[in-house]
């Protein structure tokens, strides 16, 4: 016979209350540490909400950002090929040439050698940034029984000591036809159609919209197509000179510098809004970086107003477990207490016995605090492991997830565990401590005798 | 040897404090079966007690083997009374969750020097002495009165103390479980132990070499039976 038999022949005799004393602390243990995984659990579901939130935000800045700024180069690119129009371009021209003819048909009759675009191209002009060589005359288009202006282009010719710029004028392929609003509108033209020019076959390839210009009743098609068709091989009708830097009275400038390549030319200035296009293009320019500007500051903005509602968030709950954690824990510490005090408390009459017949007051203190610290150690194990499972249970149709691990991981619920763990069997060995103290005190007569 | 000197005891009453014994002294020696008898009230119980180290009185002293028990600090007045004093109540005490045997063999633990198989061994006689032999494994609970009693006497007897102190032992009990268990009182006082018998029981009493009758915490008559 030893106290630990009298321990267990008790637990087995009053498996009831054994079975009820350990429920009771579980309850209160899953109690406290539920409630402190759930807390914990929802920080960190929010901290992801919000971190998922915030990365959301921050990427649809981004893109937006990145639509502005697509936006923007694409409004300058656009602005930039409109204003080509009103850039200050210049017009070089074999000097015999007679402007009233340019004028009044819009064709061009002197030539000069093609070789003169390649010499401007291959000299260190300045002043000059885009070269367009092209054959131009006013034809009857015999198949179509229609006059329309027909230029022949190669497109732009780069300019040997300048970095490659981007050009302003694309070159129309051999075989490919680019047909003005008038020309496409009158015949009744698609894309893709099959023309034939003076016996040759050319596919449309591009129609323009109505421009409002002696550019709505032109046909363009490959230069080399054309000086054949017109006879003019190696020979060129005249050179456009795109964006030139030379705005207010530079032209004469350009004149000289021209005149000193390409001999026996003369150089018209063919518009003059070319400050107007630098002003629309600087504004497009601005407008697109204000654009993108007020896109930055507004998902700043957001991001401020999102990063201060998390901590708004995170501070409530960090207010509402300061208030419910401890009012948990001091609840379910008088729970185990009480109910620890209540069985000592009903076992005085076997104090009393085991006094009288010589037990000392350690022995007893034994018995009984060994059951009490069983209840409390079974119940705390049990308390926490529920208390997990309460989480798993709350937690599991929700859409952001925490894993059980990283909440028990983190110092609060980990903590709480072990005290947990800990505090129950503590806390009701303590419970029963007194009572079983107090009567063991006593004379056992006096507590024989009872109350 | 028992020894009381001057012994006495109050409660406090709802009328204020009651004199349960009131200046008794006794000796009893070796072989000595002494019975107490008086009419409810008169403080048998309380001398019982207090004789038993069970309950401190309010003055007085009380001497068993050459030791003065309420000098002893509380642990060491256990163990003494453990090794020294049986007890045999009328409501029994016994453990309720332990078996016929084991709570036999509780009385045990309050001896730490002794020999755990012969222990056991005098259990089972003392078990089977008091024909508790087929009952030795129930739990006070399945047991008629008679039986709980037989246990408890084999309790009090388990530690072969110098004296037994019973309190109306066979109040609750039938003739024939009373007649074993006087017959045990008187065995064991004829082997030279003391037994102090509290009891209303006429027939219980006419059982001790000599009776003392108790009226208002004072012993007023001694009868020996002889």
């Amino acid at each position: 016979m030893s106290v630990w038999r009298m321990v267990f022949r008790e637990i087995g005799h009053r498996k009831l209350n054994f079975c009820l004393g350990v429920l009771a602390v579980t309850a209160a243990i899953a109690c406290i540490v539920g409630a402190q995984s759930l807390l914990q659990a929802d920080k960190l579901i929010t901290r992801e909400v919000l971190s998922a939130r915030q990365s959301e935000v921050e990427a649809a800045i981004e893109a937006k950002e990145a639509d502005v700024e697509r936006a923007g180069a694409a409004l300058q690119e656009v602005m930039r090929k409109q204003m080509l129009g009103l850039g200050f371009n210049v017009l070089i021209l074999p000097e015999g040439q007679d402007l009233a003819e340019l004028h009044l048909s819009g064709g061009l009759s002197a030539t000069m050698p093609e070789e003169y675009v390649t010499r401007l191209a291959d000299s260190n002009i300045v002043t000059v940034n885009h070269l367009l060589p092209s054959v131009t005359r006013r034809i009857h288009w015999d198949e179509k029984d229609l006059d329309v202006i027909l230029v022949g282009t190669r497109g732009e010719v780069p300019i040997m000591h300048r970095a490659l710029k981007k050009p302003l004028l694309d070159a129309v392929a051999p075989g490919n036809m680019v047909v003005g609003y008038e020309v496409h509108k009158k015949l009744n033209l698609s894309e893709g159609d099959t023309v034939t020019l003076r016996g040759r076959e050319f596919t449309i390839s591009t129609r323009h919209p109505q421009r409002g210009s002696e550019d709505d009743a032109t046909i363009w098609i490959d230069l080399r197509q054309a000086q054949e068709l017109l006879g003019l091989e190696n020979l060129i009708h005249a050179i456009l000179a795109l964006e030139c830097d030379c705005a207010g009275d530079r032209i004469s400038v350009i004149r000289q510098e021209i005149a000193g390549i390409l001999p026996g030319t003369q150089v018209i200035e063919r518009y003059s809004q070319a400050l107007t296009r630098a002003e629309s293009r600087d504004a497009a320019k601005r407008a697109a970086d204000e654009a993108l500007a007020r896109e930055q500051a507004a998902g700043e903005e957001l991001l401020t107003r999102e990063t201060r509602s998390r901590a708004d968030l995170e501070n409530r709950h960090a207010q509402l477990a300061s208030v419910l954690v401890p009012v948990v824990v001091a609840a379910c510490a008088l729970m185990i207490g009480l109910l620890s005090y209540v069985n000592a408390r009903q076992r005085r009459e076997e104090i009393g016995i085991l006094r009288a017949i010589g037990l000392q007051a350690r022995q007893i203190m034994i018995v009984f605090l060994s059951k009490a610290v069983l209840i409390g150690l079974v119940g705390g194990v049990m308390g926490a492991l529920a208390g997990l499972a309460v989480l798993a249970v709350v937690h599991q149709d929700e859409v952001v997830t925490v894993p059980a691990a990283e909440v028990v991981r983190s110092s609060s619920v980990s903590t709480m565990l072990l005290l947990a763990v800990a505090l129950a069997p503590l806390l009701a060995g303590l419970a029963s401590w007194i009572p079983g103290v107090l009567a063991a005190r006593q004379d056992p007569a006096v507590v024989l005798q009872g109350d | 040897m028992l020894s009381l000197t001057n012994v006495s005891k109050s409660y406090n009453g709802a009328s204020g404090p009651v004199q349960a014994v009131d200046n008794v002294s006794l000796e009893l020696g070796p072989g000595s079966f002494i019975g107490i008898q008086g009419p409810s009230g008169c403080g048998k119980s309380t001398l019982l007690l207090a004789a038993g180290g069970l309950m401190r009185p309010d003055s007085g002293s009380v001497r068993i083997a050459d030791e003065e028990i309420y000098a002893l600090p509380p642990d060491r007045r256990a163990e003494f009374r453990g090794k020294t004093i049986g007890f045999v109540f009328q409501q029994f005490h016994l453990v309720p969750y332990l078996s016929v045997l084991d709570n036999v063999l509780a009385a045990a633990l309050a001896v730490k020097s002794a020999d755990s198989e012969k222990v056991r061994e005098r259990a089972r006689q003392l078990v089977d002495r008091f024909g508790l032999s087929s009952r030795r494994h129930h739990v006070p609970a399945a047991l008629s009165t008679g039986e709980r009693q037989r246990t408890a006497l084999a309790r009090a007897l388990l530690n072969e103390p110098q004296c037994l102190l019973a309190d109306e032992p066979t109040g609750n009990l039938d003739r024939e479980n009373s007649r074993v268990v006087l017959d045990a009182l008187a065995e064991f006082a004829a082997a030279g132990g003391i037994v102090l018998l509290v009891t209303h029981d006429e027939q219980a009493a006419q059982r001790a070499e000599t009776v003392l009758v108790m009226r208002n915490g004072r012993i007023i008559r001694e009868t020996p039976h002889g």
